[in-house]
Order: structure tokens, then sequence, then C-alpha cells
């Protein structure tokens, strides 16, 4: 199958008698080109799902396939192969720019990580990635702490961006912005999927988020998968009660 | 840039003394090392006098020229040892940020053995085995210097090896070497600056004093420890003749500590720390620990803002805060239409009238909350919403009467259950307080104490304020807390509040402040930290504090939906003001003010149409620093005209509309004319309708 599968994950954060399992035993498909939603709250494993996706944390037992290959506990130089193909935005853009860095040093340093560039090809293709998730390319000397949420959110999207990947793992990317300016942010992630065919996992707390960019939608609690479908079809009928009592707080909210 | 650098008088004066002593290093020695070395037998062991102002040693030598001389080899050998050190201790103290696990916990637990070693018995163990004369003093104290520097790197790698920007550096597919050099160096360099420049210094004094027991530097060389023991057995007769080089000791190493405090501060001025800086230049003291969560939002951080923290004090035993009014500029001649007036019967539970809050910047004061007046009524559910920056946290920490300084707050009147605060002072207002208030943050840890059993903190404002007995106090805390359905309310007064979930930490806290029976909890962002199903628990407790004792809830919050769903009456605020209040059965059809309806809109819900690209509103709020004279919002309203752009537009009732008041140039006609900033989102209410 191309694209993402993950199947009968298991990560452990934390060690000794801390260590909990943050996610127990989790079947989730992301086929090329499709947009999933993943839901679910605080504490149900679905940010460190996200993180076992682009091999930040080593699952204790289960797979991760990419296009059919088996990247779970990759190291070294196939783990860089699994990130070529898999980036990852993280929740809070403050905390994820390195304040010393440029935007445009940010961006460049993405996209020469796995290519070579020279250093006209670098700028031009720094113009690219702004124009791409529409910043005004003179921020490309601008720092992340001159830059408003929103901005500096979509700068993380063009790092992610910059690395050409076929799959964007988006942890809340709106949770961190204010009212005001999430909707740019959710839109470019939607026109970003029809423009370039990119395969979307957008987590989020928020049912109504999930609802309106996603195709398909995973319902997590408590490190397991609760819930999964299509989502006109999910909302429209969930059979799970927790399923049931998001969806009852995003329509009273 | 000064004030950046923290340059005072005394500190410049420092970095001269500094620049003149690295002016020496170069010149010193082709300067004077004629008259160092040259030998006078008439003149032996000379008292301080004109030719010689220090005075000759026992060849005769000027030692005022001995010692600038010595100026090089003393800063060199200390800048050696602390380069030493600092090299050896930087690179072991990387080492765990690139190695995996096992091997990182190998090389910590190795750094802290070498760290537990005392380092005089470390320098003495290398001098061993080195030999005495200057290099070796230098290799002795250099390796004694390393497992510190280690350690302090190691740390600080630690901290900023698990920096989201580091881990988001390596899922792009940076190498190591340069997430080394690009981002944690870089990131740590400041502090290191710092430690190297005091280890400088230390090793000045360390070199000086093994010279000065003829352990370190050897003749013919000499540095100023060499020439201090020289000086000091003729300290009576010749006082300068050891003063000079113990002078000139001190005096480098304190210019060099200025020196590390100087750099170290350019260097993290680069970064982040500098909005840090300058509040704190500001005056706007960190310490402040109300102001914390406020100053956060003020310096526009988009995340919803931290907690406050622990002077957060139990809810019920409000701090008496002593925001006298202070200087506030009177704001633009904008005549504000007063809180609509109570309605006969109980007098309302909170009544402020034109509040402001303002604050001192390194720009003059800003005024973050201007002119805004509320009332909430006997028993009513109040809502304020706004996005981060509009005021709105601050305008219920005033309202609360928990503002400090830097914090002036001013208010025309300001009354609690019909009484104004300020004819009260000290313990009358503090009863007043304890009594008419409780506060809700949004952290329930930070209104509590972790040391503290839940019994002592839930019934000690009962026994304060409503003169009961502990046992009296122990049932109406176990019925509080039975009316918000905790289960087994009688063992959980026994736990800390570590052993409560956060949902039944929140109702704890909001348990503590209905039991003094308060007229109006005002509850900042309840429910922002915790889940669906917990904010739920939480706003149905407030709803049933608010149903069965008939307080009036004022809810703070930046989502609409919970506003919405939970209040009878909204204030939304933007730029510090109040833009528009009004029923909250209204808000969503109804709203006239150009923000309410675009931020309506922007919020996806279990509506909006999928194929459709979200409304957004251009641009970003505005931080306090930036708000304009005219109306806040102009800069991204599709409405705004010369006149929003240039004019305050007041707040004023609605016509037709009781309850309703708006501060707009160009209100929206009332559930007609689409909002174009807002377009997409009412065509979508037209096709739902």
């Amino acid at each position: 199958m191309s694209g993402l599968a993950v199947r009968g994950l298991r990560v452990q954060v934390g060690s000794g008698r801390n260590a909990h399992v943050a996610v127990d035993g989790v079947d989730l498909d992301v086929p090329a080109g499709t947009v999933v939603g993943l839901v679910g709250e605080s504490g149900s494993g679905k940010s460190t799902l996200a993180r076992a996706t682009v091999g930040l944390v080593a699952p204790v037992a289960g797979r991760i396939e990419y296009d059919g290959e088996d990247f779970a506990g990759a190291r070294g130089r196939r783990l860089r192969r699994l990130r070529r193909r898999v980036q990852l935005v993280f929740q809070d853009p403050r905390a994820s720019l390195d304040p010393r860095m440029t935007v445009g040093e940010t961006l460049a340093e993405a996209a020469t990580a796995h290519r070579r560039l020279g250093r006209a090809a670098r700028a031009a293709e720094v113009r690219r990635l702004l124009e791409q998730v529409q910043l005004d390319p003179a921020h490309a000397a601008s720092r992340p702490a001159s830059l408003s949420g929103g901005q500096r959110q979509r700068v993380s999207l063009a790092r992610a961006l910059a690395v050409r990947p076929d799959l964007i793992v988006a942890d809340e990317p709106t949770a961190a912005l204010d009212v005001s300016v999430q909707g740019a942010v959710l839109n470019l992630l939607r026109d970003l999927r029809e423009q370039s065919g990119l395969s979307l996992l957008v987590i989020s707390h928020d049912m109504a988020i999930v609802r309106y960019v996603s195709d398909r939608v995973a319902v997590m609690r408590g490190g397991r998968i609760v819930e999964e479908g299509e989502a006109a079809a999910l909302m429209a009928s969930p059979r799970n009660d927790y399923t049931r009592l998001l969806l009852d707080a995003a329509a009273g909210g | 840039m000064r004030e950046r650098l923290d340059l005072t008088p005394g500190r410049i004066a420092l970095l001269a003394v500094l620049a003149a002593l690295l002016a020496l290093v170069v010149a010193g020695p082709p300067l004077w090392s004629g008259a160092a070395d040259e030998i006078d037998t008439a003149a032996m062991r000379a008292g301080a006098s004109a030719a010689h102002p220090f005075g000759t040693d026992q060849l005769g030598r000027d030692l005022l020229a001995r010692v600038l001389v010595a100026t090089r080899l003393s800063l060199l050998l200390a800048l050696a040892t602390a380069a030493l050190g600092f090299a050896l201790g930087v690179a072991v103290g990387l080492l765990p940020a690139l190695l995996g696990p096992r091997l990182r916990s190998v090389v910590a637990t190795t750094i802290n053995l070498f760290v537990a070693i005392p380092g005089l018995l470390l320098a003495l163990l290398v001098a061993t085995i080195v030999g005495i004369g200057a290099k070796g003093a230098v290799i002795a104290l250099g390796v004694a210097l390393a497992p510190q520097a280690a350690r302090l790197t190691q740390t600080l790698a630690a901290s900023v090896g698990g920096a989201e920007y580091v881990a988001a550096s390596r899922v792009v597919g940076v190498r190591w070497p340069r997430l080394l050099g690009r981002h944690i160096l870089p990131n740590i360099a400041a502090p290191l600056v710092l430690q190297f420049a005091m280890a400088t210094s230390q090793a000045l004094l360390a070199l000086s004093a093994l010279s000065f027991l003829g352990l370190g530097v050897q003749s013919p060389d000499y540095d100023w420890g060499a020439l201090l023991s020289v000086g000091l057995d003729r300290m009576y007769v010749t006082p300068m003749a050891a003063l000079g080089p113990g002078l000139a000791i001190v005096l480098a190493g304190v210019a060099i500590n200025a020196g590390g405090d100087v750099l170290a501060a350019a260097i993290a001025t680069d970064a982040p720390q500098r909005a840090r800086r300058r509040r704190r230049a500001a005056g706007l003291a960190p310490s402040a620990t109300l102001a914390a969560p406020v100053a956060e939002a003020l310096a526009d951080e988009a995340a919803p803002a931290a907690a406050a923290s622990a002077a957060a004090a139990p809810a019920a035993a409000a701090p008496a805060a002593d925001a006298a009014p202070g200087d506030v500029p009177a704001a633009p001649a904008v005549d504000p239409a007063p809180a609509p007036p109570a309605p006969a019967g109980p007098p309302a539970a909170l009544r402020v009238e034109r509040l402001s809050v303002s604050l001192p910047a390194a720009e003059g004061a800003v005024t973050p909350v201007r002119e805004v007046s509320l009332t909430v009524g006997h028993g009513e559910r109040v809502g304020i919403v706004g996005e981060s920056g509009s005021g709105k946290s601050l305008t219920a920490l005033a309202a609360a009467a928990l503002l400090e300084p830097p914090f002036a707050v001013e208010t025309a009147a300001h009354e609690i259950a019909g009484e104004p605060l300020f004819a009260r002072a000290g313990t009358g207002r503090r009863r007043l307080l304890g009594r008419s208030l409780a506060v809700v943050f949004q952290d329930p840890l930070s209104a509590l104490n972790p040391a503290l059993r839940l019994r002592r903190q839930l019934t000690e404002a009962a026994i304060e304020h409503r003169d009961l007995d502990a046992g009296e106090a122990t049932e109406a805390a176990i019925e509080r807390l039975r009316e918000l359905r905790l289960t087994r309310p009688e063992q959980r007064l026994g736990q800390h509040p570590h052993e409560l979930s956060g949902g039944m930490r929140q109702r704890a806290v909001i348990a503590m402040g209905m039991t003094v029976r308060p007229g109006l909890i005002v509850a900042d962002e309840p429910t922002t930290a915790l889940d669906v199903a917990v904010e739920r628990e939480v706003l149905a407790a407030l709803r049933r504090a608010n149903d069965e004792d008939g307080t009036a809830i004022l809810l703070i919050s930046h989502d609409i939906g919970v506003i919405a769903s939970f209040c009878e009456r909204v204030l939304v605020m933007y730029g510090g003001r109040i833009v528009e209040e009004l029923p909250a059965a209204d808000l969503r059809e109804r709203a006239v003010h150009p923000y309410t309806r675009a931020l309506l809109a922007a919020v996806p819900d279990m509506e909006t149409d999928r194929d459709r690209p979200l409304p957004t509103i251009p641009g970003r709020p505005p931080t306090a620093a930036e708000l304009p004279a005219s109306c806040a919002f102009a800069a991204r309203c599709a409405f705004a005209s010369e006149r929003c752009r240039a004019q305050q537009p007041p707040l004023v009732a609605l016509d037709g509309a009781p309850g309703r008041r708006v501060a707009c140039w160009h209100p929206a006609p009332d559930a007609a004319a689409p909002a174009p900033a807002a377009a997409a989102g009412d065509e979508r209410e037209e096709e739902r309708r």
C-alpha cells in the first residue's frame, strides 16, 4: 500500500517508575493523497503517535510502514530516508523555530538537509517556499520573534515542505494560534493538499477543525483508536460513546 | 543598545579598565620591558619616589614597569587556563547531547564524579604529574576547572537539546555537527561566556596565588603573583610595592567579569530573551507573579497566557491589592456610555466604571485596558471573550482587585456587592473582597498549596470570613464538594492536590471559592487547560454555584463557544476595550461589530462548509504597545473609513436594543448585510436558515 500504515504501534514514554504506555496498539492508515484527522484530548497519546511517525520516539512494538517499508526503530540512514518522506509540523511554532536563526536560514537549512543547493538556488528555494505558504519573501530576513503566531506557523509548515515530503503530520497546528489567525493556517493546509497532492495527518483536540480539513477521521483515547471512518459518515453516525461526547461538545460550542 | 546591555556608569568604567588591560597585554612589554629589566645597583630596594612610584626590587628594577609588563603574562596565563578548562569541559559536556541514553548516563555519571572531587585536590594531582612552573600551573588549574564547565555545558545543552526547535531540525534531517554548531552552541553561548569570564578571573587569582607561593611562574619570568611576593616583605616600608600588583589582580578580575557580563548580554539579546530583558528593564518585575501571564499576553504571545502562578493565593482570600490610582494618561475624550444600570433589587455583584490599567514600559506607559465599564448583576452570568492581548484577563484581575504594581489601575467607580472598594482600606477591603469574591484561574494547581491537604485549604476561608468553627467548616466543605459532584468528598479532604485529576482540582478550587458563599466568582480561562469532558464538569460546577447560591459569574475565555453557551450576556474585547456587548442569545446571529462577526465566522464549527475556504481576518491583534488612539480594529476591518483610523468610536447603546452596546463607527445593520470580512461565513449562515 502506498502511504503510511501504522500497525500495532506501542510507544512507551518516560522511564523507570514514570514510564507509561502512551500509544497502546494503534493501527492507522494515511493513504497517499488523503487527509486524515486524528482527534483526541490531551493525554490521549496523539502527539506521541505523531512523534513516533517521524522517529522522534522509538516504539516498543509495532510497525511504522511507509510505502510498504517498515521504519519502526529506524536509525541513521534509514531514519533519514523516512524523514525525507514524512515531516512533522509542531504545535507551537514559537518553540519549534530556533530564535536565533532568520526565517531564510531555517528554510535553507531544511532545503539543504537532503540535497545540495548552490547559493542562488538556495535563495530561490527559500523564496518559493515562502510564496507557497503565502508569506512575503521579504520575511526571509526576519527572525521568528518579529512574526505573528500565524506567520510563524506558516514558516514551520514551509520548513516541512522544504524537504519535499509525501506526508506531513501536523500536531495541533492551530492550538497555539489566536482565533483570528488560525483560519488562515487551516486554509493553507487545504490549499497545499489541493495543489501538491500532499497527504496530511492532522492532529487536533477540536472536532470542528478535524471535520473541516479531513477526508477520514480517527478518534483516539487512552492510547487507542476507538473509532475510525470516513469523515462525514463518522460525524453523522458515531458508533463510539466517546466520539459522540466529542461531537456533542463541538456542536454545543 | 545601552539599556539592552545594562551599561551603567560603573560598568562602563570597568570596560575602560578592561580595554586598558588588553592594550597593556599588547603594548606593555615592548614599551616598558627595558625599564623593567634595567638593573640599577644604586637604587636597590628603593622606596616609592617620583622616578619609581612603586619603588624598586632587590636589583633596583622599577616595580611599576614590572607590574605593567607582567600584565601580559598574568592575563594570558589566566586566559589559557580558562580556555583549557572550557575546551575540555564543553567538549565532554556536549557528549551527552549526542549519545544514546545508555552512554549518556555513563558520561553524566563520570562528570558528576569529577565535580565531586575538590578542585584543589585535582589541581595538586595534575601538578604533581606535570611539574611545577607556569605550564604545570595552567594545566593543573585548567583540568581542575573542566568538571564544572562540563557540568554546566551538560545542563545547558540538555535543556536546549530538548527544545522543540532542535527536534524540528532533527526531523528535517539536519546532521549532528550542524545541530551542535547552529542550534545548540549559539543558544547556550551566553551563560557559557559568563561562566568563562568568571573562570578566567578565578584562574587569575589562583595562578597569582601559586606564583606568590613560588609554585607558579618561575624566575626570571614574573607575573603579578610573583611581584606580590617580592613586594610583600616590604609592605610596611613601601606599601605600593605590594599594593601595586595586588590592585592589578583585583582590578583585572573585576574588569574581566564585567566584560563577560556585557558580552553575554550582547549574545543573549539576539534571542527571545530580548523581550524579557526589555520588560525587566521597564520594571515589569517578573517577581510580580500575577503579572507574569499578563506580561506574556502583552508580549504578543499567541499561546494562551500561562497560568497565574502560586501567588494566585487561595481563591477566597483575595490579597488586597495596592493598586493605587496611578498616573494613567487621560484617555482621549470619548464619552463611553455607562454600563446599563443594574435593575432594582440586590446590588450588582460587580460594577466597574471606566477601568484603565496601565504599566510603565521602555517607550512610556502602555495602557492595555482602556475605559472599560462593566456591570455583573446579582446572580448574572457574564462572559468576556477576546484574543490574547485583548486585555480581558487584566480586566478580570483588576475587577477582582488582584493587580499589584507595576500595574496602575484607575477607575471612576469600583463597587463589589454595592460597596465601593476604595472607600475601604487594609483589613476592611480584604474582608469585603474575601467575603464577596472568589477567583478561579486557568491552572488550579496555582491556586492550591501542594503541601497542604484539601481540608485545610477548603476550610480556612470559611473559618476566617464566616466565623465557622473547624467542624462546621469541614461540614460545609464536604457539602460543597458533593454539590460539585466530586466523588467521595470526605476522603478528598484528606488528600493533597497532586492526588486529584485536573478536573477535580479545578472543582476543588471552585469549592474553595464557594465556601464563603461569595456574590461573585471571577473565572479566568478556567477550562482552557482541561479536556472536553472535564471542561463540562467544571462549567457545570460553576453553573451549579450560579443556580443554587445565586452566585454571579464573570467568565473570561478566548473560546467564543464556551462563552456563548455558558453566559447570559457577552462582552467582546479587542485592543483593551469592550467593542460590543450583547445577550449571548444574539451573539451568533445578531452581532453588529465587524470584529465580533469576523471572529465568529473565522472559527470552524460543525456546520462549516468544507468546500469553501474559511473567512479570515487579515493581520494580527495589536499588542498593548501598538494600540492606536483610534479604533484598534480599523487596520484589519473591511469597513474601516478615515474616521475609524482617526477617532476612537465610543461604546454606545445600540438604538432600539436594550442591553446592547457597540463601539463602532460603522456597525453592520443588525442581522442583515453580511460583513465582507466574514462574507463566506454569513453566506453559510444564510444557507443554514
